[in-house]
């Protein structure tokens, strides 16, 4: 299998404190550099992800899981070493960050659709099947601020996995709504990554990693600590955390 | 055998004077998702009033209205068309104000996005620019009355209202993506802009005019004034309304227009070059 995503020699530092010298200082820069006053969040990560496979990613909270997807994203540009991706990739994540509470749903459709990189086009062409799996009914043409947490969760990810990327990274975002629509979400995003072909999963529900994914990859303090089968790699998380 | 595919950085860096072309680039490949930025900007702005877009109107002339009365109380009986040049001056000048702040602000006030979802980050700075211009626009309505109540016709120097404009729109959004990375870094900066766009109030034409000054200040006192790049946009809008001949010297209308071209090129170059920089400092 070719190679979709590489992760090579990967280092994320990010700045403790917000002091404007400093800040300027590391502006001018250009990277930034470990020691006093930063954090270093990603260290020596190579990491390959193959066409076609579904690969988890585990380890406790603050250990770089996120932050690894995000950089997988483009949303952080490492500060060594490089990444690369073949095709577009599409990372879903807090499903209503890109809802607007003075637009209606139809509205939000356009706009979230248009965040995560989608076409006019694209949008209006699955907003049908957005009103369908949202279940939202008349809300649908209402402003978002009338709607219930539950129904802005559902909205939110109706949008978000409505559409099929070349390269699909989530990042936790299968325990919204009620215990119903968590299991339709659950399909829905096992559809998508049935579909999709290349799925990055950064989840703690080991019980789906064993279900979906052929690797798993296990990140502690902010290096890769394993990377195998996922029984083995759930092991040893369980080895190092205790 | 495996098929090798094209591996490509994304989001890679970008020479410094490929940012301003890569910025174009986004303003037309992301048409639509600016457009829908734009929308849910105008939606925030008046979603509780009563009155809606009519605070566009309303707004620029009740301040008119009390900047007027101030003036006639301070220097005496004004020109007949100066309550529409007050007008006119704060229209555009409050423009200019919001756009830069908007501006200066809209890394960080992104941040909650940025961190879930890549895009080209320039758009953020595009669109609170873009919904103050529709703003500027209908608040320009507010004009025709007084026109109407001061006997003005529109004449051919109309045109001069929409190059006063794109001026003004030019220079806000040039100084502020200029220090909008800074601004993501503290937000000492936003608060340093509030306070320039309160004080440029006063010395840009606002409640005065370009002929006012000419008539009043000393030559050494003008050319200090005329640094100010804000002075030929305002004083172009007034005179496109009021069909007046142009008074402006022609090298302090080039001075403008140099710098509104030169601070949106580095701007757009500075922009491009930090916003990746400073996504962890959000």
């Amino acid at each position: 299998m070719s190679t979709i995503v590489r992760l090579e020699n990967i280092a994320l530092h990010f700045p403790r404190q917000r002091g404007i010298l400093t800040g300027i200082l590391d502006l001018f820069r250009g990277k930034m550099t470990a020691g006093r006053g930063k954090f270093t969040a990603l260290q020596n990560v190579d990491l390959e992800v193959k066409k076609g496979e579904v690969l988890g990613v585990i380890g406790r909270n603050g250990s770089g899981k996120s932050t690894m997807l995000r950089v997988m994203a483009g949303i952080y540009r490492p500060d060594e070493g490089s990444v690369k991706v073949c095709g577009r990739t599409s990372l879903l994540a807090g499903v209503s960050v890109g809802l607007n509470q003075n637009l209606n749903g139809r509205e939000n459709v356009h706009l979230y659709g248009s965040i995560l990189g989608h076409n006019k086009e694209t949008m209006e062409s699955m907003m049908d099947d957005i009103l369908d799996f949202s279940e939202i009914g008349e809300f649908f043409e209402q402003p978002l601020r009338t709607y219930s947490a539950g129904m802005k969760a559902r909205l939110g990810i109706a949008i978000a996995s409505a559409i099929e990327p070349e390269i699909l990274l989530i990042d936790e975002v299968l325990g919204v709504g009620d215990p119903q629509f968590r299991e339709k979400s659950k399909k829905r995003i096992l559809d998508l990554v049935n579909n999709t072909g290349t799925v990055v999963l950064v989840s703690h529900s080991f019980r789906l990693m064993k279900e979906i994914c052929d690797r798993v990859v296990l990140v502690h303090e902010g290096r890769i600590a394993m990377v195998g089968e996922p029984t083995d790699v759930i092991a040893k998380y369980y080895e190092i955390t205790g | 055998m495996s098929e090798e595919l094209e591996l490509r950085e994304q989001n890679p860096e970008i020479s410094f004077f490929a940012g301003p072309v890569a910025c174009i680039q986004t303003m037309f490949n992301d048409w639509y998702l600016i457009r829908n930025l734009v929308k849910k900007d105008l939606r925030a702005r008046y979603k509780r009033a009563a009155l809606g877009y009519g605070w566009t109107f309303l707004e620029p002339f009740l301040l008119s209205a009390v900047y007027y009365a101030l003036f006639t109380i301070l220097a005496g009986n004004p020109e007949k068309l100066y309550s529409m040049w007050v007008l006119l001056g704060v229209i555009v000048w409050g423009h200019f104000s919001r756009s830069l702040q908007g501006t200066v602000a809209c890394l960080s006030r992104g941040g909650g996005l940025i961190k879930q979802v890549y895009f080209p980050r320039e758009i953020l700075a595009f669109s609170p620019v873009l919904a103050q211009l529709v703003v500027a626009m209908l608040s320009l309505t507010a004009v025709i009355p007084v026109m109407l109540y001061l006997g003005v016709t529109p004449t051919s120097s109309l045109w001069m209202v929409a190059a006063g404009l794109v001026l003004t729109t030019m220079i806000a959004m040039g100084v502020g993506m200029l220090v909008a990375p800074l601004n993501a870094i503290s937000e000492d900066v936003g608060h340093l802009f509030r306070f320039i766009t309160r004080a440029g109030f006063f010395v840009s034409p606002v409640m005065w005019t370009y002929d006012m000054m000419l008539s009043r200040a000393s030559s050494q006192w003008v050319d200090i004034v005329m640094l100010n790049p804000m002075v030929v946009p305002l004083t172009l809008v007034r005179h496109g309304i009021d069909g007046t001949p142009l008074t402006l010297e022609m090298n302090h209308i080039l001075y403008s227009i140099g710098f509104a071209v030169l601070s949106l090129y580095i701007g757009a170059a500075v922009f491009k070059r930090w916003e990746a920089r400073v996504v962890k400092y959000l």
